[in-house]
């Protein structure tokens, strides 16, 4: 018996292998979800996952669309709860991130993130909610958020202040939905040796990353599995009585940084 | 002659900022995402999401151009972005506001961690609900009473002076406390 046998859940940007989105993917197939995997790119890596979590014994399927599109989340979620079930559990976690001094921000750059990282979770996180409430089955919402919630990092001005604008509509969504048996939550994860993470200028080196190990107190990055298993806890009977939280998942990156 | 640029704000606090900041000391920007539509998250339409989202975006824009002329120059200057209270303590009915604020808290901080060394201060003023508001939230205000827009303006202007040198990334609640504490009876926004 797994905690979520029977539950239908859709998780985006979860193609890559080596991202936070997979790791939540398998998380919940372990504890016998029946998972959805999106991503805008990878489709190749997108169907390894898919056989992956049939190979376990769960029903699954790829569906591509980029979340900054309202039409497609709309397709998307129907596409899922035609070929899966109704919706139970909805994970928003399709992000990108680019780093540019705050003066130097591009139009486009600042465009790209939002639409994704924003504009996108609540495209996911509504119209999931929608639909979990016209099912009258409750559900849950997780959406990846990150430590930039509590820390702002210098040169992710954008990418910061999408996951503070997240947490802002996390809270407000766990307040409204609550009557609905919706449960709205966020993580956070620190580093995570993630695709999203190769590009960071200040990782690039075996010396950064000593520099970045040590501002962290349990001394190495994060697993996608262990994102993973935090959204299995909030989305399993243990998680029913939280909402609107907070959960990082950073080994203490960010604990004494405010 | 400072400069002034005022953007994104309820005409009441532009006017009453505009009014406590002339003759101003240091070039100020002064912005804020302008005022979004209140009601129900399910029933948000995406029109609505759409202008949140240009407020922020033409708030940072702002805030951008006019600090980097003054990182350029080398002159110091002062960067406030001016947001609502849900930001803080989020409410019922008030999705759009606090998701445009708390997206302008961070963009503050980060500008803060960034910019000062350049002597540019970017720092961040939370309104508490203002005058026009349904009067039913001053229940949940400590203080007993809305936000006047010189309320606001005093807060920016200390922001802006001289002696708020070594004040940076701060955030500064202007809500009469309504952000430390939470009232009973629902929020009057869906009433």
């Amino acid at each position: 018996m797994g905690r979520l046998d029977g539950r239908v859940a859709l998780v985006t940007g979860a193609a890559h292998e080596r991202g936070i989105g997979r790791g939540i993917a398998v998380a919940l197939a372990e504890e016998g979800a029946d998972v959805a995997v999106n991503d805008v790119a990878h489709h190749d890596q997108g169907e390894e996952l898919v056989a992956q979590l049939r190979a376990m014994g769960r029903r699954a399927c790829f569906v591509p669309a980029d979340v900054s599109d309202r039409g497609q989340v709309e397709a998307l979620l129907d596409r899922v709860e035609e070929e899966l079930g109704p919706l139970t559990i909805a994970c928003s976690n399709a992000g990108v991130a680019d780093w540019q001094p705050w003066v130097e921000i591009t139009p486009a750059s600042f465009d790209r993130i939002v639409g994704v990282n924003l504009t996108g979770a609540f495209n996911v996180g509504q119209s999931a909610a929608r639909r979990m409430v016209a099912h009258g089955a409750g559900g849950r919402i997780v959406f990846t958020s990150s430590v930039h919630v509590q820390m702002g990092f210098p040169q992710m001005a954008v990418y910061g202040s999408t996951k503070q604008g997240l947490r802002a509509l996390a809270e407000t969504m766990a307040l409204e939905l609550g009557e609905h048996g919706i449960t709205v939550n966020h993580i956070g994860p620190g580093w995570v040796r993630s695709a999203l993470n190769d590009r960071s200028p200040g990782l690039q080196t075996p010396e950064d990353e000593a520099a970045t190990l040590k501002l962290i107190p349990l001394p190495r990055p994060s697993e996608a599995s262990e994102q993973g298993r935090a959204v299995v806890y909030l989305c399993s009977s243990d998680g029913d009585y939280v909402t609107g939280e907070f959960l990082r998942v950073d080994g203490g990156f960010v604990v004494g940084k405010y | 002659m400072a400069a002034l640029n005022v953007s994104g704000l309820p005409d009441a606090v532009a006017a009453a900022i505009e009014a406590r900041l002339a003759g101003a000391e240091l070039d100020v920007v002064v912005a804020g995402a302008g005022e979004q539509p209140t009601g129900r998250f399910l029933d948000v339409t995406q029109e609505a999401w759409d202008g949140t989202v240009a407020g922020a975006r033409a708030a940072f824009l702002a805030a951008q151009a006019e600090a980097a002329r003054l990182v350029a120059a080398g002159r110091p200057g002062r960067v406030v972005f001016v947001v609502p209270t849900a930001s803080v303590r989020v409410v019922h009915g008030a999705a759009l506001p606090a998701t445009a604020g708390a997206f302008l808290t961070t963009i503050a901080q980060v500008g803060a961690a960034e910019l000062g060394a350049a002597g540019v201060t970017v720092n961040v003023v939370v309104h508490g609900w203002l005058e026009g508001s349904p009067e039913a939230l001053v229940d949940g205000i400590p203080v007993g009473r809305l936000a006047r827009p010189d309320d606001v303006a005093a807060a920016v202007a200390f922001l802006a002076s001289p002696e708020a040198a070594y004040v940076n990334g701060a955030v500064l609640a202007v809500d009469g406390g309504f952000w430390i504490t939470k009232s009973g009876g629902g929020s009057p926004l869906l009433a």
